[in-house]
């Protein structure tokens, strides 16, 4: 009988052993500031902060080790590091309404930095690391508002001149609508826009602002705190028929295609808005593409360069190191840097004097994104719960392309909806 | 105190049964408690409580239970995973004891053969399943629209569509599961003494009356077991919206996994997400509780 | 034997209609893979071709290569990390749930029959939930990007439904061979070894299975207790393909191959074992 006990203890005691052995921690290393970002499709630029850390490790004697944290499912990470306390970032790539708003993870920035980016940004995004008229983040990408790709040859080919592109949504329909191509059972086999019509619904109501923007509809009201009456203003129901038309009365966008950017790097579709990476992509991935950019087309008023993502760095309220963090990204904040990083990837720089500069000037998207950025700026949805808002409000967008009902009433539901999540 | 000594130091036969009984079972259970309850405990917990910013939490009683469930997206997932319930479940435990009944009648190599086939699909994990169909629905490029234009049908939207979207997947899900289920029937198939279908056939039984007098009856059980299975499995749908749909079109397949999921950890909502827990959790346990009830009388052959 | 109606029908069903039935469903069991598997073979062309071909024009194996080799999903340490996880958590769970399963059939103890449902009723819990609490452990033990995370986490789900289709099996065993054995002077672990293991085999051996194959297709703790590339299993690695702007289906079938065709060799080997487990175990808890 005392085998029982003995081999049972044996047992025991080797998966003890083994766990042990397993769960050796990594070994402790030299001292470094830890970046978290979810921008996979950034890799040069988030390389170049360990780089530029090697540089910042001679004179602090701190090294960048840069994470990259895989886009889908990068809240829940974030979310439970920064909770931990162990385990978190020093610093990290975020959004200043979410993390230093509805919770209070973020370090606030030091007066004299907060001078320095004020000073040095484009006015429209000055709000972007802030929460409550406190600064906390420093702005990292420029071009994150959409802008009107064309196909050259698809414009010709239609009779339509690729340098003159239609500036008001009225002529951007006409233009969509010679544009499209239909086979003889009535199925489009090319069409003018390339919409974006799956996916989560927050990148659908990205993707659907500018078309409200133009119309001069809004989200949510000024204050942030009601959204019946303004996602649901007739001005927005409009800006819904107008964009639901596209696929159910004109046919000049399909729900048949699949990714929208596919669907334009293919000769598919002859439009497309999208951000200012969207062209380096388009050389990789439709190189044989001969593309123009132009600012989006307005209606009674203009989109304006506006975001639902304000990227930012943001500094760990928790971390140790939090002074040694925004040593380093004082390190980085100038002009010279700002440039290289985002020249790097190919994307624009934030620095307002790096606009003019000569790799932004060779840029396609160089005059566009002057004109864009000329505009009034457009509102903005910085609230804490504003993933869930976009949610609510992009099922009606959905809805409304998918047939599922009158906008009007699928827009009224998604107030209602929204109310709920803004007085919780 | 008296039962906690013996534990330690046994003195009858009977003790050390006992003790011999909690040593087996402790690692399972230390490990279960670790890494298991202690978590379960926490959500459920979490379930009565609101997070706060910066990270606290504050007591709201039943709250958010009022709010999930005067939730129209929650029903909605609800009413969807219901949908897909009733789509899948008896396509495949029907489809899967056919498959099972004919196997059976084949001689023994080709059964092997054919059996290790149909499992195949179960070797595949969800999400590569997912994605293997996400391609084959593709609207422009996909295999099964060039199929229907050949036979002179319209081409669907499948995952694409408001009405099709369900459909579609409760087939992956078909596809998916075949394999396991026959096997389940497969094996009690071949667990029933040959004795019962000579006796039957003496008696003039003809097929079709053994298929349903002896057959069926002595599958019974297992037929429920793998019906309660299924609709677990179904019920906990998530790998495959979350790699192909994400509950699209216009919310058409937002099951409740995914919304639990999404309310969890993109919009923060840890509490609502709790509850929406507990409900899967109450739901799933009162049919295990009829199963188990099912399953306790032992099957006599 | 009397030749009935009865006859006449089984010998048509055993016929025509039970081949005809039996071809259609392989084609749709088995047609996916094909086609996936004909598409890992494409090149970006003739993926993209209209009229859809079905044979690629021109062969190429360089989705594989890609697919193996690349920087941003390299599948080659995918497929070692699921492998790890996958081994260590089978044996970890047969280890525990043979000790576990045993008790649990053969000694009467207070809390048997609860512990029993409980194990059952894990079974009905949604696990995102556990993903938050669990998160905070990891991070707390410092485990985040180690195998040791996906291991213990798989565990989780493996080990209550392993016990519990265990008991069924030793149930199933009769228990005069061991109390001979136990009267011969082994003790019940000797016993277990030398008398109830080599009996229960086949059970053992579905239930090893049950947990290799649903940690190798597990995603959830996957995705969130991984964050370096390098830690990412298979499921995992063929999620983060389907990028935000575009699928690569080339790159993306191939990898669908690579993590399926190990375990569907395994699986054909082992399938009658299994039949024999799945059948006993499940049933008679």
């Amino acid at each position: 009988m005392r085998r029982t006990t003995g081999g049972a203890i044996a047992v025991l005691a080797a998966a003890v052993l083994l766990t042990t052995a397993l769960a050796e921690r990594t070994p402790a290393q030299a001292k470094k500031l830890v970046y978290w970002t979810h921008w996979e499709q950034n890799p040069e630029f988030n390389r170049w902060y360990e780089t530029k850390g090697k540089e910042f490790a001679r004179k602090s004697g701190y090294e960048v080790e840069v994470v990259t944290i895989p886009y889908q499912g990068y809240e829940a990470k974030y979310l439970a590091a920064l909770m931990g306390k162990t385990g978190a970032p020093d610093f990290f790539n975020g959004i200043a309404h979410q993390w230093c708003g509805q919770y209070d993870f973020c370090d606030r920035m030091p007066p004299d930095l907060e001078k320095v980016w004020s000073e040095n940004l484009p006015k429209y995004m000055r709000a972007w690391g802030q929460w409550r008229g406190v600064t906390y983040g420093i702005p990292i990408e420029h071009g994150n508002f959409q802008q009107m790709y064309i196909n050259a040859d698809l414009f010709r080919k239609a009779g339509l001149d690729p340098d003159r592109p239609p500036k008001t949504l009225d002529d951007w329909l006409a233009a969509m609508k010679k544009l499209t191509v239909f086979d003889p059972k009535g199925e489009p086999t090319q069409v003018g826009f390339a919409i974006r019509h799956k996916g989560h619904p927050v990148g659908i109501t990205d993707k659907f602002l500018p078309f409200a923007h133009a119309f001069g509809a809004r989200m949510i009201s000024p204050a942030q705190d009601r959204a019946t009456g303004v996602a649901n203003s007739p001005e927005m129901v409009a800006a819904l028929r107008f964009f639901g038309d596209l696929v159910t009365k004109h046919k000049v966008a399909s729900l048949a295609f699949g990714n929208p950017e596919d669907a334009f790097g293919q000769k598919r579709a002859a439009v497309i808005f999208r951000e200012s990476w969207y062209f380096g992509w388009l050389k990789k991935n439709g190189p044989d593409v001969s593309f123009r950019v132009y600012a989006l087309p307005c209606g009674t008023s203009c989109p304006g360069a506006g975001n639902l993502f304000p990227w930012s760095n943001l500094v760990s309220k928790a971390s140790p190191n939090k002074h040694v963090a925004w040593d380093f990204l004082r390190f980085i904040s100038n002009a010279k840097d700002d440039l290289e990083q985002h020249q790097l990837q190919g994307i624009l720089p934030v620095w307002a004097a790096n606009l003019d500069s000569s790799y932004v000037k060779s840029r396609p998207d160089y005059a566009s994104t002057k004109e864009m950025l000329a505009q009034p700026v457009p509102p903005t949805y910085y609230h804490p719960k504003s993933n869930e808002l976009a949610t609510a409000f992009g099922e009606a967008v959905v809805g409304v392309l998918y047939g599922k009902g009158q906008p009007k009433a699928l827009l009224d539901e998604a107030a209602s909806r929204m109310d709920r999540i803004l007085r919780e | 105190m008296g039962r906690w000594a013996r534990l330690v130091l046994p003195r009858t036969y009977m003790d050390r049964q006992r003790r011999a009984g909690f040593l087996f079972v402790l690692p399972a259970v230390a490990y279960f408690t670790a890494v298991y309850f202690v978590p379960l405990v926490e959500s459920l917990v979490g379930s009565f409580y609101r997070t706060l910013p910066g990270g606290a939490s504050r007591f709201v009683g039943l709250r958010l239970y009022e709010l999930v469930f005067t939730d129209s997206a929650f029903w909605n997932s609800v009413w969807n995973t219901v949908k897909l319930l009733a789509l899948s479940v008896p396509a495949t435990v029907v489809l899967a004891l056919a498959v099972a009944l004919g196997l059976d009648r084949l001689t023994l190599r080709w059964r092997s053969l054919w059996a290790a086939m149909y499992f195949v699909p179960f070797a595949v994990s969800l999400v590569a399943a997912a994605l293997i169909w996400q391609w084959i629905y593709d609207p422009v490029y996909g295999v099964l629209n060039h199929a229907l234009s050949l036979v002179g049908l319209r081409p669907q939207q499948w995952l694409q569509s408001l009405d099709e979207v369900l459909p579609s997947l409760a087939l992956v899900n078909v596809w998916a599961r075949l394999g396991f289920d026959t096997m389940i029937f497969l094996a009690a198939l071949q667990a029933i003494p040959r004795e019962y279908h000579e006796a039957a056939k003496i008696d003039g039984a003809t097929a079709r009356q053994r298929l349903r007098h002896v057959t069926l009856p002595l599958l019974n059980p297992h037929i429920l077991m793998v019906c309660i299975l299924e609709l677990i499995f179904n019920f906990k749908i998530f790998d495959q919206v979350y790699a192909t749909t994400q509950g699209g079109p216009a919310g058409a397949s937002q099951t409740i996994i995914p919304l639990l999921y999404d309310t969890a950890f993109k919009y923060f909502r840890l509490g609502e997400a709790s509850v929406m827990a507990v409900f899967v959790f109450a739901v799933l346990l009162a049919v295990t509780l009829v199963q188990w009830r099912i399953f306790r009388k032992p099957v006599e052959y | 034997m009397s030749r009935g109606r009865g006859d006449t029908a089984e010998r048509v069903l055993r016929g025509p209609v039970l081949w005809t039935g039996i071809t259609l469903l392989t084609l749709f069991a088995l047609g996916p893979f094909l086609w996936v598997f004909l598409t890992s073979l494409k090149t970006r062309a003739d993926l993209y071709a209209t009229p859809l071909r079905y044979l690629p024009v021109e062969l190429t194996a360089a989705n594989y290569a890609d697919a193996w080799t690349s920087k941003l999903t390299p599948f080659s340490r995918f497929f070692a990390n699921s492998l790890w996880v996958s081994s260590v958590t089978m044996v970890a769970t047969t280890g525990v749930s043979i000790l576990a399963g045993y008790a649990l059939a053969r000694f009467r103890f207070a809390g048997r029959n609860a512990l029993l449902l409980v194990f059952l009723a894990t079974q009905m819990f949604p696990a995102v939930l556990l993903i938050a609490p669990l998160l905070s452990q990891w991070y707390a033990l410092g485990l985040i990007d180690t195998y040791q995370a996906l291991i213990y986490s798989n565990l989780s789900f493996t080990v209550p439904f392993t016990v519990w289709m265990l008991v069924g099996y030793f149930d199933a065993i009769p228990r005069d061979l061991e109390e001979s054995a136990l009267i011969d002077g082994c003790g019940r672990f000797g016993a277990l070894c030398r008398i109830v293991l080599p009996l229960a085999a086949p059970g053992i051996a579905a239930t090893a299975i049950f947990a290799f194959v649903t940690s190798w297709s597990e995603l959830l703790f996957a995705i969130t207790f991984t964050t370096q590339t390098e830690m990412r299993t298979l499921s995992a690695g063929l999620l983060f393909m389907v990028g935000q702007y575009e699928i690569q289906w080339g790159q993306l079938s191939a990898g669908v191959m690579i993590s399926t065709v190990p375990v569907a060799v395994l699986f054909t080997y082992l399938q009658r074992h299994l039949i024999r487990g799945l059948s006993a175990g499940a049933l008679k808890g």
